[in-house]
């Protein structure tokens, strides 16, 4: 499984990559993919959507549940993958690339220190 | 903690990923469940199926007592024969819905729900009164394998001894070898797929398992999960004890009626049937395809424009009809192909009344 260095990770397996000095882009983990199965259905945020961490981005379903995805960071959503809709087996496919489920604008760029490195993400999955 | 059946081990060795259900430790998953699902729709699948429970009824007079005890066709049916039921109380509700095979003359062996094994034992044991009835809870003793999909015939033909597969008619069962081991064969299933489920002695469920997928290697078969068993039913209409239905619908409902043989002079809860069927309940167990990518699941409200009509009872994703789909309780004066609007996390998406099964073969 593949967990790339550059990332940030949450407990709640979502990856944080900035792209900007107050953009970042989010996702699932590898293991969050590999943990739900065949991806069916994404439903995307509204651009504009204020969030706070913790709160729910988006919800991806596989045929055998539905889960939530929760926002590593409080911020604005700027921009959704709606390649998605159309093909949500791109999270399965590339998880941190294609994969990829919106792109938001941090309020506070510091919150980025209370997520996970890769190494200590790949501990904790190990441990669970 | 849960139960394991005898395939544990293989299960582990062949990759599954576990969830618990009915009380046992079973594979939801080995690959992937639209891979598995459309495994069985093309090629075959094996399922192990050793969760289920296994009753075995006989004694003088054990037609005249399974003929009180089940709405079905009882005595007409015979040796060598399966049949499918719902199994009732007193007000018509649905204790489970099991197949049992005719053994011989007076012998039966009820094939039952996991969850529902001691509620059954219990509720048959409750109704034998003065009857020479013999009941035995054979649960630990027989694990089942099911074979499933289009090539299981070839598969099962390939291995089988001192049986001609080929002539077990459907709903028909034949004794006989595969590897050595003494297996019944029975050309049931839960997939709506021609296929079969195999009974054997607990500890050699390992080995039966091993030999269908060996024997069905070219042949493209898998090892399938409760996942792509839950899909499968679903796409073909059948319903899950505990989801679709439970001790409060009775089969008018939960569309069942035609498994039921109103003609018998009495059986358990026929009165209440006879009354219910009378009430004509409107709310009925039927089929919806969504017309959007969301997936309808258990609880999700049904709505025609602002009025609630419904509910869903199950819903997945149908990886043959390549669409969430859904068995939901709606008035059954909808007509096929009237749009409904199905409630999923607070936003209403369309969807299409197509009835039961969901899914069919040549569509």
């Amino acid at each position: 499984m593949n967990f790339p260095e550059n990332l940030f990770y949450s407990e709640e397996h979502e990856w944080v990559e900035k792209i900007g000095p107050k953009k970042v882009r989010v996702g699932i983990t590898d293991h969050a993919q590999s943990e739900l199965g065949d991806i069916v259905f994404v439903e995307l945020p509204e651009i504009g959507k204020e969030l706070t961490a913790g709160d729910t981005l988006a919800v991806v379903e596989s045929v055998k549940s539905a889960a939530d995805v929760y926002s590593p960071v409080s911020g604005k959503v700027i921009e959704v993958n709606e390649e998605l809709n159309d093909r949500p087996e791109l999270i399965n496919e590339d998880p941190y690339g294609d994969g990829w489920i919106a792109v938001l604008e941090l309020e506070d760029p510091s919150e980025l220190d209370n997520l996970m490195t890769a190494d200590e993400y790949k501990r904790m999955i190990g441990e669970e | 903690m849960a139960k394991r059946t005898a395939m544990y081990d293989l299960h582990k060795e062949l990759g599954a990923r576990f969830t618990e259900f009915g009380g046992w430790e079973m594979p939801v998953r080995y690959t992937t469940i639209k891979e598995e699902h459309m495994a069985v729709r093309r090629n075959a699948g094996v399922f192990d199926l050793s969760h289920m429970g296994e009753i075995r009824v006989k004694g003088q007079d054990v037609v005249d007592f399974l003929g009180y005890v089940l709405p079905s066709r009882v005595k007409s049916v015979k040796v060598g024969k399966a049949v499918y039921t719902p199994m009732l109380n007193e007000n018509a509700g649905i204790v489970d819905d099991l197949i049992f095979y005719r053994i011989a003359d007076d012998e039966y062996l009820l094939i039952v729900n996991a969850s529902n094994v001691e509620k059954d034992f219990a509720h048959l044991a409750k109704h034998v009164g003065e009857r020479d009835v013999e009941l035995i809870d054979e649960s630990a003793e027989w694990s089942l394998v099911a074979i499933q999909g289009p090539k299981a015939e070839d598969i099962v033909a390939k291995v089988a001894e001192g049986v001609n597969v080929r002539e077990i008619p459907f709903f028909g069962f034949a004794f006989g070898k595969i590897a050595g081991m003494p297996v019944s064969i029975a050309r049931t299933g839960y997939t709506g797929e021609d296929g079969f489920e195999i009974l054997v002695e607990w500890d050699k469920g390992p080995e039966l398992m091993k030999v269908l997928l060996d024997a069905g290697k070219d042949e493209g078969v898998l090892p399938c999960g409760l996942g792509a068993r839950d899909s499968l039913r679903l796409e073909a209409g059948f319903p899950l004890y505990g989801e679709d239905m439970d001790d409060g619908t009775t089969p008018v409902e939960a569309n069942l009626m035609r498994f039921i043989r109103m003609k018998k002079k009495s059986f358990l809860g026929k009165e209440a049937l006879q009354k219910k069927i009378e009430e004509d309940p409107l709310l009925r167990r039927t089929g919806i395809v969504m017309l959007d990518r969301a997936i309808p699941r258990h609880g999700s409200k049904i709505y025609k424009g602002d009025e609630e009509i419904g509910y869903v009872s199950s819903g997945t994703f149908g990886p043959a009809v390549g669409a969430g789909i859904a068995q939901v309780y709606i008035p059954y004066t909808l007509e096929k192909g009237t749009e409904i609007m199905v409630e999923i996390r607070g936003k209403l998406h369309p969807a299409k009344v197509v009835g039961l099964p969901i899914y069919r073969k040549d569509s």
